[in-house]
């Protein structure tokens, strides 16, 4: 079997947990994006960015994680943004409609200064 | 008075045949693999990554729905092109009915439960080929996905008639 080649790095911005996704989304990547979900949450967190700058590719399975985390960042009050989207997997979130649950920014600091600006 | 003229449909050339176990993680080495021979074809970037997903997700369906994740059964995928159209061709030992027969995802209604978050496959497949055509021949159950292009690259006198 090959594994897939995901790698998560979690890091707190005030209120944002920031959850950097290098590689490849897909169901074997389940268990390190709840772990890291939970990490993101941990704290002041009360919004989750999910940054895919470094995204190589993700999949219906990807796609059904990232349904996952909604449910799971609703249930927690926390609200889940995306950033660093290539143009094919912006097309996807707005085929899927992921785009009307998760706010999509064009780069990370779009994202934190959206925050900035909303909370100001 | 007009005269019709005969359409002739240009040939498909067979670029590859391939044969992927059907194991996870298979279907990105395979979608890869038919881009890998579509290269010298210079087709956009923007139809490369649509045949990527479309690929990648008919090849997980055709090895998990098809051929119950047995590697000893494994998925056959061919690949032809013409001067204007790509035919990719996935092959397994699937049921038509039971694969046609998936409902359409929701995100509302997954969000909300009534369905199960996961079931994006045949949504992806249908949105990133232009075309897809699902039958049965003998025993193998075929997902056709069907890509219109321009190469510059491709021979373009391959099955065209003679002036």
């Amino acid at each position: 079997m090959n594994t897939p080649i995901m790698l998560l790095k979690v890091r707190h911005a005030g209120s944002v947990g920031v959850i950097v996704i290098s590689g490849e989304v897909t169901a074997a990547a389940e268990r390190e994006l709840m772990e890291a979900f939970a990490q993101a949450c941990e704290g002041p967190s009360v919004h989750i960015l999910l940054n895919f700058e470094k995204l190589h590719f993700i999949n219906s399975s990807g796609i059904g994680l990232l349904v996952t985390l909604l449910i799971r960042a609703r249930r927690q009050q926390v609200r889940l943004m995306a950033c660093g989207l290539s143009q094919h997997y912006r097309q996807i979130f707005e085929l899927t409609r992921l785009n009307e649950a998760i706010a999509v920014f064009n780069t990370e600091m779009d994202a934190l200064a959206a925050l900035h600006l909303s909370a100001a | 008075m007009a005269t019709l003229q005969p359409i002739h449909e240009p040939k498909m050339q067979t670029l590859c045949e391939l044969e992927v176990p059907s194991q996870p993680g298979n279907e990105l080495v395979a979608a890869r693999a038919v881009l890998q021979v579509l290269k010298p074809y210079d087709l956009q970037q923007e139809t490369q990554e649509r045949m990527l997903t479309a690929i990648a997700e008919a090849t997980m369906n055709a090895m998990e729905h098809g051929n119950l994740f047995c590697a000893e059964d494994p998925v056959l995928i061919e690949v032809q092109m013409s001067a204007t159209h790509v035919v990719v061709r996935v092959k397994d030992h699937g049921n038509i009915e039971k694969i046609e027969a998936a409902e359409p995802p929701d995100i509302e209604a997954k969000l909300a439960g009534r369905q199960s978050p996961r079931g994006w496959g045949m949504f992806l497949i249908r949105h990133m080929a232009d075309e897809i055509v699902s039958y049965m021949e003998g025993d193998r159950h075929i997902t056709k996905l069907v890509w219109k292009c321009e190469s510059r690259q491709f021979d373009e006198g391959y099955g065209k008639e003679p002036e």
